[in-house]
């Protein structure tokens, strides 16, 4: 046994910079990656032009209250740039605060308040839409109430005991605190609620994708060693090939767990992304036979390695909609169970993947036994 | 003479690139077909978020256990709006009939007004409302709590205005004549949330030929699919480092040049006829009406994207490192190439900081262009950057293919 760990040491020794590289880019490429993924995923703005006609407070407001939405770049505009702007598809739609918006609101109006245009290619529009009449709304609102209450004091013969910029002030103070109504989705038949999505685990979502890429390479040392006819000299020792292959998978596993226990402590304490240690421990081996039974069965390197990455960018694809939110995420999230790594990013552990590749593993090791029998006996 | 062997070896490498291609009869299709199983997925990902589902509504069931005439209004109201929305269908239950309507599959979800429901809002207390949904109708339980949270975002900001009608009517009113008030607010905010649409006045602004996104999806997609096509089959036919080999036809006189140019030119040919093909396609099923001088620009563009595209994967591959390497380095090329071509994110919506800069990017500017042409009718192409780049690109193969000769 002993031997066996020391021969497959001394195959690897040869290549030990890129062995190194490949175990360590997952934990040192996510810490670097993810601060700059945020930065520039923050600067992809939805670019919006507003058209002030009328410089009173509420309009202000409006104004104000859009621009500080952080998913969006709003800028203030003359209505013929706007306009030009837009048609020009710098400007994904534009909003137009016509004379008397104010006026408009306090005589308790609410059709047609503010003008929107906007294009065939404004993606984002329902989106900024949603934002820019609920702002609306939320301001009509608090003048209606205002109104309300004034109302409310004439009927009584008391009409100055409030001015209504004390009532917008205290509507303001209890929208601050309004109190969240919440939903929650139970099965019928099961106790505990759905959960709904956690935040999206940033930093595990981009190890856990680097992870897989790496892991990958780190297995084509197979492929080669396939062409270097290694398995004849077998033939002539005690132990046979696929123990020494086993060997090799275990000393391969032992050394990522090793990695992987860093890596869990520094993304779990340090950075405070929580995960469970069965989750990665079951990633861990899963990826790890996976690999190993992926690079048994390709003939070429070159393509076993495309492969990987091939395979790698379809799983970054279709697991980067953490931009995306609320129901669409669910949406993706349940259309999607074809998502190998939709369980390690749900923090479970996926005891279905890790009993497939266990079963693949037995399969090769019967299979590779046959071989082994037919070479002795033909020998 | 040795021009004569230039020509000679260049062609027998073409036919042999064909012949390596022909052994690949079985997977080249797959590999064809695979990015459009993949781009079709992600379409039908786009579609399903952006249109409601349209077939069977979905039948949700409330059951109101507040029993207040608040709650009373708010069931007919959800009753009444739910008319008006194609997907989904509301109707009051008693619990246990839900339950039962759950189980003969009657019902996809019901939802539950709590006890206190409303008294509890006016007391600014946090509220829950629960949805129950069918075992195995969970996509409907999930669509039907985004309609309740809907619904909530109503009631949330009407709530904050009653209060605030409350705070100060505790000072004029009481009793009956202050609850009757509060229902009155309560009915008219709801009805000021529900007419929230009304908020804005909307202009649709036509700026292309086409009133629809549609174009723009399907001339997008198919740029992608055709960089996708380019890069896997400069993967297949990718000749990796066989080095009796190499020792060999090096005696024949063949250099890294002669590779590179019989390499550009297999894939050109390839790449052309699936482009015209599959645009041919494209062209048919959306009924473009296209020029002539306007196709012979597109296929300038592209037959420019394509021959740039394969040369810059070749500099990628004389640059001295592993496979391994390389391999990565030319994904993320094309992944940064797609990105930032307009294709997959609309460049609008890029950060300023860089919109001025992406247009000296060749994909940006062939796909800019593309759509001047496809999109606006325009009957013009620049293409001074891109026959640069090419001339660029020819100049840096030549000298990398020299330097890597000497090494040798």
């Amino acid at each position: 046994m002993m031997q066996l760990c020391i021969a497959r040491l001394m195959l690897w020794k040869q290549h030990v910079l890129s062995y190194l590289f490949w175990l360590w880019l997952p934990l040192i490429g996510t810490l670097l990656f993810v601060p700059f993924i945020e930065d520039v995923s923050d600067e992809f703005l939805v670019p919006i032009g507003i058209v002030l006609e009328e410089e009173t407070e509420l309009a202000q407001q409006l104004y104000q209250t859009i621009a500080q939405a952080d998913t969006v770049n709003v800028e203030q505009f003359e209505e013929q740039e706007a306009i030009s702007r837009l048609n020009r598809n710098q400007l994904d739609s534009v909003y137009l605060i016509r004379e008397g918006y104010q006026e408009r609101i306090e005589h308790g109006e609410q059709r047609y308040l503010v003008e929107a245009y906007y294009t065939e290619h404004s993606i984002a529009y329902p989106y900024v839409k949603e934002m820019v009449t609920s702002t609306i709304l939320a301001d009509t609102g608090k003048v209606k109430a205002a109104s309300a209450v004034v109302g409310l004091a004439e009927a009584h013969q008391q009409s100055d005991k409030w001015n209504s910029d004390e009532i917008l002030a205290t509507a303001e103070q209890l929208y601050q605190a309004s109190s969240i109504l919440s939903t929650d989705l139970t099965i019928s038949g099961e106790d505990r609620p759905i959960a709904e999505h956690d935040e999206p685990k940033l930093y595990w979502l981009v190890w856990v994708l680097l992870s897989t890429l790496s892991t990958l390479f780190l297995f084509d040392w197979i492929i080669t060693e396939k062409s270097q006819h290694v398995r004849l000299r077998f033939q002539y020792m005690k132990v046979s090939y696929r123990c020494f292959l086993l060997n090799s998978l275990m000393m391969m596993l032992i050394i990522l767990l090793l990695v992987d226990g860093l890596t869990f402590l520094v993304l779990n304490v340090y950075r405070g992304e929580q995960l469970s240690i069965l989750t990665l421990f079951s990633y861990r081996v899963t990826i790890a036979v996976f690999s190993f039974l992926l690079a048994m069965i390709w003939k070429n390197r070159y393509f076993y390695q495309a492969t990987a990455i091939s395979f790698v960018l379809w799983l970054t694809l279709i697991n980067s909609s953490f931009k995306i939110e609320g129901e669409a995420y669910q949406l993706i999230q349940s259309v999607m169970p074809l998502n190998p790594l939709r369980a390690f990013l749900n923090d479970h552990a996926s005891w279905r993947g890790l009993m497939l590749v266990v079963i693949g593993l037995a399969l090769w090791y019967a299979k590779e036994g046959g071989f082994y029998a037919r070479n002795k006996g033909s020998n | 003479m040795k021009q004569m062997d230039g020509f000679r070896i260049v062609s027998v490498l073409i036919r042999n690139n064909f012949k390596r291609l022909k052994g690949k009869w079985l997977s080249l299709p797959l590999v064809l077909l695979a990015p459009i199983i993949l781009l079709s997925v992600i379409g039908y990902l786009v579609i399903a978020i952006v249109e409601q589902p349209t077939q069977e509504p979905i039948h949700v069931g409330i059951v109101n256990l507040d029993q207040t005439d608040q709650t009373h209004l708010l069931v007919h109201l959800m009753e009444e709006v739910s008319k008006s929305i194609d997907y989904i269908d509301v109707t009051s239950y008693q619990e246990s009939d839900a339950e039962a309507a759950i189980a003969a599959e009657q019902l996809d979800a019901y939802l539950y007004f709590p006890r206190q429901f409303f008294s509890s809002l006016l007391r600014g207390e946090s509220v829950q409302l629960e949805v129950v949904g069918h075992p195995n109708k969970r996509l409907e339980g999930q669509l039907v709590q985004g309609f309740v949270d809907n619904i909530g975002d109503y009631i949330e900001s009407a709530q904050a205005n009653i209060l605030t009608v409350d705070y100060y009517a505790s000072t004029l009113l009481a009793g009956e004549e202050r609850q009757l008030l509060l229902f009155e607010q309560f009915q008219s905010f709801f009805f000021h949330a529900l007419a929230k649409d009304q908020a804005l006045q909307e202009h649709e602004v036509q700026i292309s030929l086409y009133n629809s996104p549609l174009v723009y999806f399907t001339i997008a997609i198919w740029f992608v699919l055709i960089t996708i096509w380019l890069f896997s089959l400069y993967i297949i036919l990718h000749k990796h480092d066989d080095r009796r080999m190499k020792k060999r036809i090096i005696l024949y006189g063949l250099t890294d040049l002669h590779e590179a140019i019989a390499l550009l030119i297999t894939l050109l040919v390839i790449m052309i006829v699936l482009a015209i093909s599959s645009f041919a396609l494209i062209h048919y099923w959306l009924q473009l009406s296209l020029a002539t001088d306007q196709l012979w620009f597109i296929a300038l563009l592209m037959g420019l994207y394509i021959f740039i595209f394969s040369e810059l994967f070749i500099v990628i591959d004389y640059l001295p490192l592993s496979q391994r390497l390389k391999l990565i380095i030319q994904m993320l090329a094309m992944v940064g190439i797609l990105l930032f071509s307009g294709a997959t994110i609309p460049q609008v919506y890029f950060p300023m900081s860089i919109q001025d800069g992406v247009g000296y990017l060749f994909s940006n500017h062939v796909f800019t262009w593309l759509e001047q042409i496809i999109l606006h009718g325009r009957f013009h192409a620049e293409f001074a950057l891109l026959y640069g780049y090419s001339l660029i690109s020819i100049f840096l193969i030549s000298i990398g293919s020299v330097i890597r000769g000497r090494v040798k």
